[in-house]
């Protein structure tokens, strides 16, 4: 069937030219604590390409959020380089950091983090306002979107009148509907049942690869880590290893 | 981000809390309304004062006087102090002098039918005839004399057989100003001789038969300006008296030291025209320089300008108090607003909200505050104004004068709102800045 074959091509085209999106060398981010020295990150050597699923995997407090973070650009890391789509991030000042994200990156929070005064268009076009974007054009935009995620029939409900299953497909609408080149969820599915769990990591899936969007995704759970292209796997604030999956259950997520 | 969409955000969220954005409002709105009803209080007394002035006379004239027109002058040669036609000239050439005219007064006695008075002809020049309001008749034209009678004048004629006038009957005399002619004795000194009796009583002087202008605006008993005088055109009195005098000394005239008249008019003042009340001062203090006297309203208003000046400020400061009141009232909400919200600022921040977009969003909230509490307490100050103008007279009690005692102009009034508005957006600067500098962390943190 020529929808297997579509985006296995692109997947192998992506691997074989792997352009480098972000890279990470040298990464510490060290948190004092009165007298004593955190080491949340150690160290952290690793780059990831156009078009990947990354998991970054672990045990609780091993520094996954950590990472996640500072690859968005939320926290400043202690020492080391983060170079994001060629431009290093580790310097920026705060607000060209805020500019950095509103361009080019795309946010899955594990609490959805929808505002709570506004409907799920309103949520979804919520990002592409602070482009500067004319309302109806952000509302078309979220409208499409929202379609895309299976939530034709709440896109006028308000943000507390849904789900969880619901409120996090607004918010990876939300995440989606500015065309990030990256998209960053930490943890996204935490706070879901196992079968909306597994909807939302296809519907994810589908979406980025469909776009040729690099996911990076944290977890831990080593069951979704194995739906990503590579895992990260962190232990104590190093990578402890990097797995690639060859993905023969591509089929079964479909 | 657009403008459109942070005000939509701002209110959308003062919205979400109506019962304090409701609270905060309130304090603003009675800040405002104190403010503005201190200010038009202050505003009202000042413009009352100012009336009040106005009825006592023009206020954009100065009244120049000579020192040595009265003898009061020790100077060598008083010649060079009079106010003549020359010096007349001299000050319509003065900056934001509109026109000048002279003042000649005549002491004369007038008569018709049984009725006659005492009383001073003044000439002046043709405009300021023209801005005496007239309650019929008009400004004289031509050179032949005609007068302009002040409306309380009548009061003054007495029965010349009885002597009794109207002060003492109550009756007013029987003059008919505008169809009978006047007979009026220049030769005041002269008259009197004549009526002296015994060896040396002379020939009685000639009297004149002169026709009436106008008579002024108003009852016999209501004071104005030009109430209690009797004028005429300058021009014409001067012929008049030529005429009346030929080489002799006019009376009421200076003589030099040998006693003898000066060949040409001497005004015992002139009056200045200046074109604005705020020129006033500057050309009363030119006069003053060129070594004459000089007076106007304006130095009076001035002295109390400046103590209604000190009211308004006072009445002000008590409004400023309760303003400043509300503005805390508006940081403490704004801080509220903002510690509630962390949350959502740190999301919208991840999402690439720019810094300066969540600042202006807070500005705006604030600001909002101020602005519908300063329409609302604008109303306010505008029903309470207009209940004390129209029901409590205060003005009548305060300033024994008609008129508004509470005044909102519109520059009051703009400025109100302008300012309620800055005090919201002062009051929610530092919050802004706070939730501006708010960590996106705080949007990871599951609480
Ligand atoms: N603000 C902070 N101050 C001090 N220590 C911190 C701070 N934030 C994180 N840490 C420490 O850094 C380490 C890594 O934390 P991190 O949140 O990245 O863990 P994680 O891998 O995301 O864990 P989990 O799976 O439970 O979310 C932990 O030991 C934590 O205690
Ligand atoms: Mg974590």
């Amino acid at each position: 069937m020529d929808e297997v074959k579509v985006p296995d091509t692109r997947e192998s085209v992506a691997l074989r030219e792997r352009i480098p999106i972000i890279e990470v060398k040298n990464l510490y981010k060290i948190y004092r604590v009165g007298e004593t020295k955190v080491y949340a990150l150690g160290g952290v050597d690793f780059t990831m390409y156009k078009g990947e699923f990354c998991a970054i995997v672990g045990p609780s407090g091993s520094g996954k959020s950590t990472l996640l973070n500072m690859l968005a650009g939320l926290e400043k890391p202690s020492k080391g380089e983060i170079i994001i789509d060629k431009v290093h991030i580790e310097k920026m000042k705060e607000n060209e950091l805020v500019a950095f994200r509103r361009a080019r990156v795309g946010f899955i929070f594990q609490s959805y983090n929808l505002l709570k005064t506004l409907n799920a268009v309103e949520n979804v076009a919520l990002p592409l306002s602070f482009r500067g974007m004319p309302r109806r054009k952000r509302n078309e935009i979220a409208k499409k979107y929202l379609k895309l995620v299976g939530l034709e029939k709440q896109m006028n409900h308000m943000a507390n009148a849904m789900s969880g299953g619901q409120q996090q497909r607004v918010g990876i609408a939300r995440a989606l509907a500015v065309k990030p080149r990256i998209i960053f969820a930490d943890e996204p599915t935490g706070n879901l049942d196992s079968k909306t769990t597994m909807e939302i990591l296809k519907l994810m899936k589908r979406i980025v690869r469909e776009q040729n969007q690099t996911l990076v995704m944290v977890t831990h759970d080593n069951h979704l880590a194995s739906f990503a292209d590579r895992q990260f796997h962190i232990v104590d604030g190093k990578i402890f290893k990097i797995e690639e999956c060859h993905h023969e259950e591509e089929e079964e997520i479909k | 981000m657009r403008f459109l969409d942070l005000l939509t955000m701002s209110v959308n969220n003062l919205r979400r809390r109506k019962l304090r954005t409701a609270l905060t409002v309130l304090g603003v709105i009675i800040g405002v309304a104190s403010v503005v009803i201190m200010v038009s209080l202050g505003i009202g007394l000042n413009a009352l004062m100012l009336e009040q002035y106005a009825s006592y006379g023009d206020m954009t004239t100065v009244t120049v006087y000579s020192n040595s027109y009265y003898g009061g002058s020790d100077s060598e040669n008083p010649e060079a102090e009079f106010l003549t036609d020359e010096v007349i000239k001299q000050f319509e050439r003065l900056d934001h002098v509109e026109s000048v005219s002279p003042m000649l007064s005549t002491y004369v006695i007038m008569k018709q039918g049984a009725y006659e008075t005492n009383v001073s002809i003044t000439g002046v020049s043709r405009e300021y005839l023209e801005k005496i309001p007239l309650a019929e008749g008009q400004v004289p034209e031509g050179d032949e004399m005609k007068l302009i009678y002040g409306n309380m004048i009548i009061q003054r004629f007495r029965n010349s057989k009885t002597g009794a006038g109207y002060w003492d009957t109550g009756e007013l005399a029987d003059i008919d100003y505008m169809n009978k002619p006047m007979f009026v004795i220049f030769d005041v000194n002269a008259y009197y001789q004549s009526q002296g009796g015994g060896e040396n009583q002379t020939k009685p002087p000639k009297k004149y038969m002169i026709n009436a202008a106008g008579v002024v605006e108003g009852g016999i008993t209501d004071y104005n300006n030009y109430c209690y005088s009797v004028y005429t055109d300058v021009e014409s009195l001067k012929t008049m008296l030529k005429q009346i005098f030929k080489k002799n000394p006019i009376p009421d005239q200076p003589t030099n030291k040998k006693g003898k008249p000066y060949p040409y008019f001497i005004y015992e003042q002139a009056i200045v025209f200046v074109d604005d009340m705020a020129n006033v001062t500057d050309v009363q203090q030119t006069l003053i320089d060129m070594g004459y006297q000089a007076d106007s309203q304006m130095q009076w208003i001035e002295q109390s300008q400046q103590t209604y000046d000190m009211i308004q400020l006072v009445l002000g400061g008590i409004g400023a108090i309760s303003l400043f009141v509300a503005a805390i009232g508006i940081a403490n909400t704004m801080m509220m607003s903002i510690y509630e919200r962390t949350k959502e600022i740190g999301v919208i921040k991840v999402l690439g909200c720019d810094m300066g977009n969540i600042r202006n969003m807070f500005l705006i909230e604030s600001g909002f505050i101020g602005f519908m509490g300063g329409v609302i307490g604008l109303i306010i100050s505008f029903t309470v104004s207009y209940i004390m103008n129209n029901y409590l007279g205060i003005g009548q009690i305060m300033m024994g004068v008609e008129g508004d005692i509470s005044r909102i102009p519109l520059w009051l009034a703009a400025s109100a709102i302008g300012f309620a508005i800055l005090v919201g957006m002062v009051a929610g600067f530092f919050p802004s800045l706070r939730a501006m500098k708010l960590s996106p962390l705080a949007a990871i943190r599951n609480e």
